[in-house]
């Protein structure tokens, strides 16, 4: 037809038929999606019997499971204060075994550097796809801001569960309590009756920077409670992919 | 100012250091908690270190409050106002009369109340105070001598009782007053009457006395825990008359309170007066009198009547009265005297015949007075006689001696005035026996005259009941009759229980009272007329008359006794060796002692404390007798109006002198509050509250609700744990 590129043009059908062909087609696996998990020390915290770390180890594999059973292609990068263990995504189902010894076989330990991890990582994804970000986000908000932007302006669509814990989204305590710091191993005496209001307000605050400074890119950010059921994070992110594929 | 009752427990202070030594020594035990960022706590930590501190020093603070408060509150503070304190004597005098059981339809009768606010009163002394209780009515007694712990009459105050005696609230000072004989520096009296204060409480002779000399600084106190407006009718007296050939039961009745009262006055015994019944009004003040005509043919002899009062009122003993039916008429009085002088106004017996005379017109029972001289009077004379008075009597027979003793022995009463014809060489032989002073007429020998100048009254005891009503500052004149001549007496021999009431000049006894058997002797040391003294010739003479004839003759009318009384009665015709069973009203059976005075036998009954009819049967090698007495609650209560205040201050004189009215739903301790503020309640419930304030704050800055830290369940089992299982199950 006038005006269609003629770089799609199947030239063999040309030659043998002499009529003009366009050639239209999809790819096998319908998704290249990268499951980002934050391994630092921080999160290792966790009340009622989970850990964040937990909690975002059942996430991924819940959303590896997903992506493999619908034909998507799923990898795995594991990042802490530096870029750590990759797995290029595959869409068997050893593919993702595979993924869970890779989760088991390395607990969060040391400190964060989410844009640092982030932007080395980025310089490894060849191929554009769904990157899902799974992470507490404990670290300087403008770098970690400035980072998961840089993943989205590579062609990345972007998917950020940042994961708290019940007593960090509601700071509990109660008497006066030193809290040692997972990740620095620094302590701090607090009486947390007299800080909840002050904590509470610049959590709420970095939950609102994160929000709007991402949402305005375009990018899903779905703030999750270790306390709550995975659905929310399994909507989000069938929600995105639905778009992808529109 | 504050004193401490129990300072020694001041030592337990030292428990202060366990706070500090918990706060200053000990490091501090605060729980560490791991967490994910201190990144949003960073930026409060000055400010969250300094109120840290705060709440360290505020709770150390808390703690060390409790603690002092706790050990305030053992060493048991009192707040008392009134400046400099002075050692405190403090007499807690509690009225146990007949009246303290005046009932109150809901609400305690007074003498409930007096209990509890003298506990109340026992706990409140301070360091260095004795105190003690004396239960009061027609006699008082102490509980025990003053105590710095008077606690320890707490169990004997309980287990006291209201009985149905008369008040007479000077009968404690009489016990009070040497107790203060050598006072401690630096201390005053307190005296806490808990009484329900009515007129006949009080006798302004017995303040007299008890404050005459008394060097030490005082205060009176009386907490009236009687009814506001009390009211009250009773019987005051009852006779069987004759007149005009007619029979009576003559009942005077009497009321209290603010306004006229209607009853019904009414026999209740014999039977066969049952019927017998008039209606009353009685106006307070006032006596109301009531004639009961009795049947012509009734025979009274050895009956009991009983008379009710009806309807019963709060105080129920005294609206009944038993009346000896057999002893009717009035006072019989056998007067003997010389008869020196045809000139009647110069006669021995003069002024006492008139007075006689005046008194018998006076009263509806009359005195009927017969005169005999020595010489003349028969032994019928004496057995016909209530009182017998001697004036001026030089001697009597052998016989006529013997009549008079044994009368007087059976319950008779004797008046002894003495004169210039009195021949001391007889009273001394016949009617004094040194070996037995109580077993004769005249407990003291006489020695001689003593004339020239003028004596007076001194050492009076107002508090006997003889004096006690003659007591007035300002229009009695007892206390100032003087006298010319007296006879001085001997010293009292060894057993001698007459008691002096009144002397001249400290140097002889002016009167003397003496029992004798059953029966009483009063010995005037002076003459019945005007001869020797101004007594007869004062005002006091008349009432002192009266008050002798009634002291001597209430044995006889009506074999009266009251509540609280010694008994005595003679036992006609049982002779030697007596065995004698007294069956109380209600219907207990007690022995009297019994005595011999030569052939004649006495039954003696300590205390009399039950009101109503007494059954007395004896027997000896002689014979046998039955015989019936009876005993009245006293009439002294019956009054129940409140005397007037500012009379009774004046009668204190410079003593500090106030009267309480506690409102009768407060607490025993507000009753008793004597401006002394008990401080360790209010210290132990403060220190209830800082305890509730730590806890508080224990509660606030301790870690005991916080959440516990997991750990990795991945870590631990896995991701494919429980799948894992669950294919194992299969």
């Amino acid at each position: 037809m006038p005006g269609d590129d003629l770089k799609y043009l199947d030239w063999q059908v040309f030659a043998r038929t002499d009529r003009y062909y366009i050639k239209r087609y999809e790819e096998e696996t319908n998704l290249r999606c990268y499951i980002l998990l934050d391994r630092s020390a921080s999160m290792a915290f966790g009340t009622r019997d989970v850990t964040k770390w937990d909690y975002g180890c059942f996430l991924a594999t819940c959303l590896g499971y997903l992506m493999i059973k619908q034909q998507d292609a799923v990898g795995l990068s594991l990042f802490g204060a530096k870029p750590g263990l990759v797995l290029p995504p595959r869409s068997r189902v050893s593919h993702l075994r595979q993924m869970i010894q890779v989760m088991t076989a390395n607990p969060p330990v040391g400190e964060t550097n989410v844009a640092a991890s982030l932007r080395a990582l980025v310089r490894n994804l060849k191929r554009r796809g769904l990157i899902v970000l799974i992470s507490d986000l404990i670290d300087d908000p403008a770098e970690t801001l400035k980072s998961i932007r840089l993943l989205g302006s590579h062609g990345h669509d972007v998917i950020v569960f940042q994961l708290r814990d019940a007593s960090e989204v509601e700071f509990p305590f109660d008497g006066a309590t030193v809290f040692r710091d997972l990740e620095s191993g620094e302590e701090l005496e607090v009486d947390p009756a007299a800080v909840r209001e002050s904590y509470m307000q610049n959590l709420a605050e970095e939950t609102e920077r994160y929000r709007k400074g991402l949402l305005e890119v375009g990018i899903d950010y779905v703030p999750l409670n270790t306390r709550e059921p995975y659905d929310q994070a399994f909507s989000a992110y069938l929600n995105r992919r639905s778009k992808i594929r529109g | 100012m504050f004193t401490l009752l129990a300072p020694f427990a001041l030592a337990a202070f030292a428990v202060l250091a366990v706070p500090i030594i918990i706060h200053l020594l000990k490091p501090k035990r605060v729980r560490t908690m791991p967490f994910s960022s201190l990144r949003w706590l960073r930026s409060s930590q000055h400010k969250m270190s300094r109120r840290i501190q705060w709440h360290q020093v505020l709770l150390f603070l808390l703690r060390a409050a409790f603690l002092s408060a706790l050990v305030l509150a053992l060493t048991k503070p009192i707040f008392s106002t009134g400046g400099k304190r002075a050692l405190t004597e403090r007499f807690v005098i509690l009225d146990v009369s007949r009246s303290m059981n005046y009932e109150q339809p809901g609400s305690d009768t007074p003498f409930v109340r007096a209990k509890k606010i003298a506990r109340a009163l026992l706990a409140e002394g301070l360091p260095g105070d004795r105190a003690t209780v004396l239960l009061t009515a027609n006699t008082s007694t102490a509980l025990g001598p003053l105590a710095e712990d008077p606690t320890r009459y707490v169990a004997r105050l309980e287990a006291a009782r209201a009985g149905l005696g008369d008040t007479d609230l000077s009968s404690a000072l009489a016990v009070i007053r040497p107790m203060l004989a050598v006072p401690r520096p630096n201390a005053r009296a307190e005296l806490l009457f808990l009484t329900d204060n009515h007129q006949g409480a009080w006798s302004q002779g017995g303040v007299a006395a008890f404050t005459d000399g008394l060097k030490m600084p005082m205060s009176v106190r009386v907490i009236d825990v009687g009814p506001s407006a009390p009211r009250n009718a009773w019987i005051a007296e009852v006779r069987a008359v004759e007149f005009d050939g007619k029979r009576f039961l003559h009942a005077r009745t009497g009321a209290s309170g603010n306004e006229p009262q209607e009853r019904t006055l009414r026999v209740g015994k014999p039977s066969d007066l049952g019927g017998i019944a008039q209606k009353v009004t009685i106006a307070p003040g006032t006596f109301a009198e009531v004639s009961l005509p009795v049947p012509a043919d009734f025979d009274f002899t050895g009956k009991i009547a009983e008379l009710v009062l009806e309807p019963r009122d709060a105080l129920q003993d005294d609206d009944v009265f038993w009346v000896n039916l057999d002893a009717r008429g009035g006072v019989r009085v056998l007067l003997l005297e010389s008869q020196g002088t045809q000139i009647e106004s110069l006669q021995p017996g003069y002024h006492l015949r008139a007075a006689l005379d005046v008194l018998g017109h006076g009263e509806a029972a009359a005195a009927q007075v017969t005169r005999r001289t020595p010489e003349a009077v028969v032994a019928s004379d004496f057995a016909n006689a209530d009182v017998v008075v001697m004036a001026n009597v030089a001697q009597l027979s052998d016989d006529r001696l013997l009549a008079l003793e044994s009368r007087i022995k059976g319950g008779a009463g004797l008046m002894m005035f003495f004169g210039p014809a009195v021949q001391p060489e007889f009273y001394n032989t016949k009617l004094h026996n040194r070996q037995s002073p109580t077993e004769c007429l005249l407990p003291r020998p006489l020695r001689e005259i003593a004339s020239g100048g003028l004596a007076s009254l001194t050492r009076i005891e107002w508090t006997h009941p003889l004096l006690a009503p003659l007591f007035d500052p300002t229009f009695g004149d007892f206390s100032r009759v003087h006298a010319r001549t007296f006879y001085r007496f001997g010293d009292a021999p060894q057993g001698d229980t007459s008691q002096v009431l009144a002397w001249f000049d400290d140097a002889a006894p002016a009167l003397i009272e003496h029992t004798f058997g059953a029966g009483r002797v009063l010995i005037f040391n002076t003459t019945a007329n005007d001869e020797w003294s101004d007594l007869p010739r004062r005002n006091c003479f008349l009432p002192l008359l009266d008050q002798s004839l009634n002291r001597l003759t209430r044995v006889r009318l009506g074999r009266g006794f009251r509540t609280g009384e010694t008994v005595a009665l003679a036992l006609p015709g049982v002779g030697k060796n007596a065995t004698a069973s007294i069956t109380t009203p209600g219907g207990r059976s007690v022995t009297p002692a019994l005595r011999e005075f030569g052939a004649q036998t006495i039954a003696r009954l300590d205390v009399a404390d039950e009101a109503g009819v007494y059954s007395l049967r004896a027997s000896g090698e002689d014979g046998s007798v039955d015989l019936s007495f009876v005993v009245h609650v006293g009439r002294g209560d019956s009054t129940v109006a409140k005397p007037d205040a500012d009379t009774l201050r004046s009668w204190w004189g410079g003593a500090s002198f106030e009267i309480t009215h506690p409102d009768p739903s407060a607490s025993p301790e507000r009753a008793a509050a004597t401006g002394r503020v008990l401080l360790w309640p209010w210290l132990f419930a403060f220190a209830a509250l800082v305890l509730l304030v730590e806890m508080y704050f224990v509660h606030r800055l301790c870690p005991v609700m916080n959440p516990t830290v997991a750990t990795s369940t991945v870590a631990k089992h896995g991701i494919m744990a429980p799948t894992s299982k669950q294919e194992a199950k299969r």
